[in-house]
């Protein structure tokens, strides 16, 4: 049955307003990720200036990375990326930090274990 | 708050992966357009005075640095790491080149005594000069206590209990306060200055004096001779057998022939 006749026309209302809702709902939360998508690009573009391979590098491919992700409307989606890319930023501290002790290490304590 | 406050000084260096470069006339490195970021072990003095103050040990930590106005940037990264307000000593370039650690001590002394701090901080060496002088010749001038080359520090009974990197081992000691500590590389994982903290750092206060204000005449008592590079390693050479390389190692007097 592809019509409900008999259809509450208070429920078609309900129905209608909820959509409506939702809708609202997604735009304001895509808003609200906007700005931290934003945040997040500035956040890896600032560290994209001491990587190994140079700045350029990094932000060439950075850019595509986000670009790839253009189009993602769904804000559970785009939460995931944030969670992907939030974590990169973890790991690329960690790798600088790391490689900061070892070329130290490797410089200055000869005898090591 | 225990009301302790912390003096901790930040050199501006050659950014340690930049590969140096000796200027052709030998009376220097390059350092025009080059890369530069704050004395690694300076970041762990730093790092390691923001725990504590993080911890409740100490209330105040102030970042210091000697040098031309782009030291700026280094105290901004400093306070981004989480220090509460920085003093600036400039130096133009010229004087800058023929200043020596004794001058950083006698200014930072002054300072420490000016601010009242109890603790003055410092990496346990820069990595251009690696003079290792500073920490010690400060607590020479100001007759403070010292616990050079800490990779532990904790505070017990208003004392410090620091551990010290020394050869062979670790040595613990206690240190009264006020004292001067110098940090070592294991000490602890200096944490990375966020984009946000950078511009969060731009409103905190930064003073800007010169070594006139501390009474330092910046007079050097020494001249550079000659920098050179260091040697290069000499090449390998690929060998076709094994009798080769034995006739070798006897040439070299590794084996007993």
């Amino acid at each position: 049955m592809l019509f409900k006749f008999d259809q509450n026309p208070k429920h078609l209302y309900h129905q209608e307003a909820k959509d409506l809702l939702v809708h609202y709902y997604i735009r304001m939360s895509n808003q609200a990720l906007k700005s931290k998508v934003k945040l997040l690009y500035r956040t890896l573009l600032h560290l994209g200036k001491d990587y190994p391979k140079g700045p350029e590098y990094f932000r060439s491919r950075l850019h595509a990375a986000f670009m790839k992700n253009k189009d993602l409307k769904d804000p559970k989606q785009i939460e995931l990326m944030l969670a992907k890319g939030n974590y990169i930023v973890k790991e690329l501290e960690a790798l600088y930090m790391l490689r900061k002790y070892r070329t130290l290490k490797k410089r200055y304590y000869n005898v090591e274990s | 708050m225990s009301g302790l406050r912390v003096l901790v000084g930040c050199k501006r260096v050659i950014d340690y992966a930049v590969k140096i470069r000796v200027k052709p006339d030998k009376t220097g490195v390059v350092t025009d357009g080059v890369k530069h970021s704050m004395n690694p072990f300076d970041e762990i003095a730093v790092e390691e005075a923001v725990r504590m103050k993080e911890k409740k040990i100490v209330s105040e930590v102030v970042a210091v640095s000697c040098g031309p106005a782009q030291c700026q940037e280094i105290l901004r990264t400093a306070m981004a790491m989480g220090a509460d307000r920085a003093i600036h000593v400039e130096v133009d370039a010229k004087n800058y080149d023929t200043m020596l650690p004794l001058h950083v001590a006698k200014i930072l002394s002054k300072i420490a005594q000016e601010e009242k701090a109890d603790i003055v901080f410092t990496g346990k060496q820069a990595i251009d000069d690696d003079a290792n002088q500073t920490a010690q010749m400060v607590a020479g001038i100001l007759n403070w206590p010292q616990a050079t080359f800490a990779s532990k520090i904790e505070k017990v009974d208003g004392n410090l209990k620091v551990t010290r990197e020394i050869d062979g081992g670790l040595e613990t000691i206690s240190v009264k306060l006020p004292a001067v500590i110098s940090s070592d590389l294991r000490l602890n994982e200096p944490r990375y200055a966020t984009l946000p903290n950078i511009m969060k750092a731009k409103k905190k206060p930064l003073v800007k004096k010169t070594p006139k204000d501390y009474g330092v005449e910046l007079t050097s008592t020494q001249q550079v001779l000659k920098v050179d590079e260091p040697l290069t390693r000499q090449a390998g050479s690929k060998l076709g057998s094994v009798e080769e390389l034995v006739q070798k190692l006897r040439d070299a007097g590794l084996v007993p022939s």
